[in-house]
């Protein structure tokens, strides 16, 4: 379960990105953020994966204040979350398959470990045929099938995307998007951020619409309204 | 956690080499760090050893009347060697005395012979008296004038080098002083192209480390390649060094030896090699793993 309770941020002193924010959000939901430009869409999700700290209210995830995280805990709470975001964020110098790779290193998995996992991830995204393929080489769709095999490598509760299809033509958008869906149907909480509206319409689940960072409608099977 | 510190290793290599240039430059400015406070350490090591060696040449002997009895000096001898201020004592009755005189002068016709035509032995016999504290010495031959051996002793001499202690004492100070402050200055310098170096790898790199936050690696993981980095500057740094120490000492030997003194530079640097070697690495390692750990540190917030 995932928790803001009065959460407000502010970033500079008149600049409030976020105010009053309360929504609860239950294990394997898929909800999808929706609100114009700068309303404080990317800020609501900083706030899960820790960073960036609310000024005030307390965000809960799993029964975990984040903001009583220590620094030690910080990592292990990170490998409960899996992110993705609109410029993807891959390495370039690294293959698909060392890309995601790279994500089972850092949490000092072992080879054999990683070698098991990362083709089974790669199969399940559809990239079993480009496992030596540098970021360049790959269409967007591509490049994001491989942030996301990356980010559900740890077998996150959660998996946050941010503006996800930003960079992506109609096509890629809805492969990415039954993607999301496949794998929330897998288990895995999905968070989405967009302004896209085709796509909010026809994944025809929860929308909580945020407007100058108030959230301003939550509905189960929303459209796309601001 | 064993496969992620290899990892952390072999990326930390592969930054130093993909560094080159920055890579020599750093090894360069800490090995000039080390070696030039090896180099004072080393003189001070240098300048300590002459003053123990002139320190041990200073003794006081004490000469008895030639009235004086066997017993007595004997005596005397023992009283000396229970005070705790004094290292040894050592004993020419005056036969030795005259033998010795005779051994130095064996080429000198005249004194050779006008020692013959004495029928009495005139030399006293006599306690060489060398004390662990050279400033102790003024209250020995106090004791001994106004004691109870007072009527036995005839005179007392130094073979005095004050003057060179105190000067050598002098220039240890102020070793100790300037060296200490050009040390400080060089370790700040070493440890800021070092975190500068460090701080241009990890801005290379910073994409990389936001991924290797975001899917959850530890801050000791984001850490270690770039420490790694930093350590292996202060080791080739101190290989470099150590390694110039030869070269050096067969260099120098030769002025310690025609100023007379009994230190064989090379044999020395043979002999302690381990250590100068363990005292640079760890140097080294220190300053490098240090500028490194700081330079992350910007990094890691949050
Ligand atoms: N690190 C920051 N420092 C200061 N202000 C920030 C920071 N991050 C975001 N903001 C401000 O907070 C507000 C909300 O930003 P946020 O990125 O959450 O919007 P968004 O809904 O994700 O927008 P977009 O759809 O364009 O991504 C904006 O006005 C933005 O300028
Ligand atoms: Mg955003």
């Amino acid at each position: 379960m995932i928790e803001y309770r009065d959460v407000d941020k502010v970033y500079d002193k008149d600049l409030k990105a976020l105010s009053n924010i309360n929504i609860k959000i239950k294990p394997g939901e898929f909800v999808s953020i929706v609100g114009q430009s700068g309303t404080g869409k990317s800020t609501l999700l900083k706030l899960l994966t820790r960073e960036e700290f609310p000024t005030a209210g307390r965000v809960i995830f799993y029964d975990i204040d984040l903001g009583e995280l220590s620094k030690k805990e910080l990592p292990f709470h990170r490998r409960r979350i899996g992110v993705i975001f609109q410029d993807f964020k891959l390495l370039p110098a690294r293959t698909t398959y060392e890309n995601v790779a790279f994500a089972l290193e850092v949490s000092g998995k072992s080879s054999d470990e990683i070698k098991k996992n990362v083709p089974q991830i790669l199969d399940i995204v559809g990239l079993g045929n480009k496992f030596n393929s540098y970021p360049r080489e790959l269409s967007g769709g591509e490049q994001q099938r491989v942030a996301i095999a990356r980010s559900l490598v740890h077998h996150p509760e959660v998996l946050i995307a941010d503006e996800p299809t930003g960079n992506l033509d109609i096509i890629n958008t809805w492969e990415i998007i039954d993607l999301l869906l496949k794998i929330n149907k897998l288990g895995t909480t999905v968070v989405l951020a967009t302004h896209d509206k085709e796509t909010v319409d026809r994944i025809s689940r929860r929308v909580i619409a945020i407007d100058d960072g108030r959230v301003i409608r939550d509905q189960e099977q929303g459209k796309y309204m601001l | 956690m064993d496969a992620s510190f290899h990892r952390a290793i072999k990326a930390g290599l592969k930054n130093f080499v993909r560094n080159g240039w920055l890579s020599i430059a750093t090894t360069s400015v800490i090995g000039l760090t080390l070696f030039i406070t090896s180099i004072l350490l080393g003189l001070l090591f240098v300048s300590s050893y002459v003053l123990g060696e002139i320190q041990d040449k200073i003794s006081v002997s004490v000469y008895f009347k030639t009235n004086a009895s066997q017993e007595k000096i004997d005596e005397v001898k023992k009283d000396l060697e229970i005070m705790p201020e004094v290292k040894k004592v050592e004993y020419t009755s005056r036969d030795d005395a005259l033998m010795m005189l005779r051994e130095k002068y064996q080429n000198n016709e005249v004194i050779v012979e006008s020692l013959r035509e004495i029928r009495e032995n005139p030399l006293e016999a006599s306690l060489s008296i060398l004390v662990y504290d050279p400033s102790k010495y003024e209250s020995i031959e106090n004791k001994l004038i106004a004691g109870k051996y007072k009527d036995l002793i005839s005179k007392m001499d130094y073979s005095d080098h004050r003057g060179e202690i105190e000067r050598l004492n002098k220039i240890i100070k102020s070793i100790k002083k300037v060296g200490f402050l050009i040390i400080l200055t060089l370790v700040a310098v070493s440890v800021l192209v070092t975190f500068n170096s460090i701080r241009l790898t990890m801005y290379t790199y910073r994409a990389e480390v936001e991924i290797m936050r975001l899917v959850g690696a530890s801050n000791w993981f984001v850490r270690l390649p770039f420490i790694t980095e930093g350590i292996l500057y202060g080791l080739f740094a101190a290989l470099l060094v150590s390694v110039c120490w030869y070269p050096l000492a067969s260099y120098l030997a030769p002025f310690f030896v025609s100023s007379g003194l009994q230190l064989d530079l090379v044999e020395l640097l043979n002999q302690n090699f381990i250590y100068v070697l363990g005292i640079e690495i760890s140097g080294g390692v220190l300053m490098g793993a240090v500028s490194s750990f700081i330079a992350i540190r910007r990094y890691l917030r949050a």
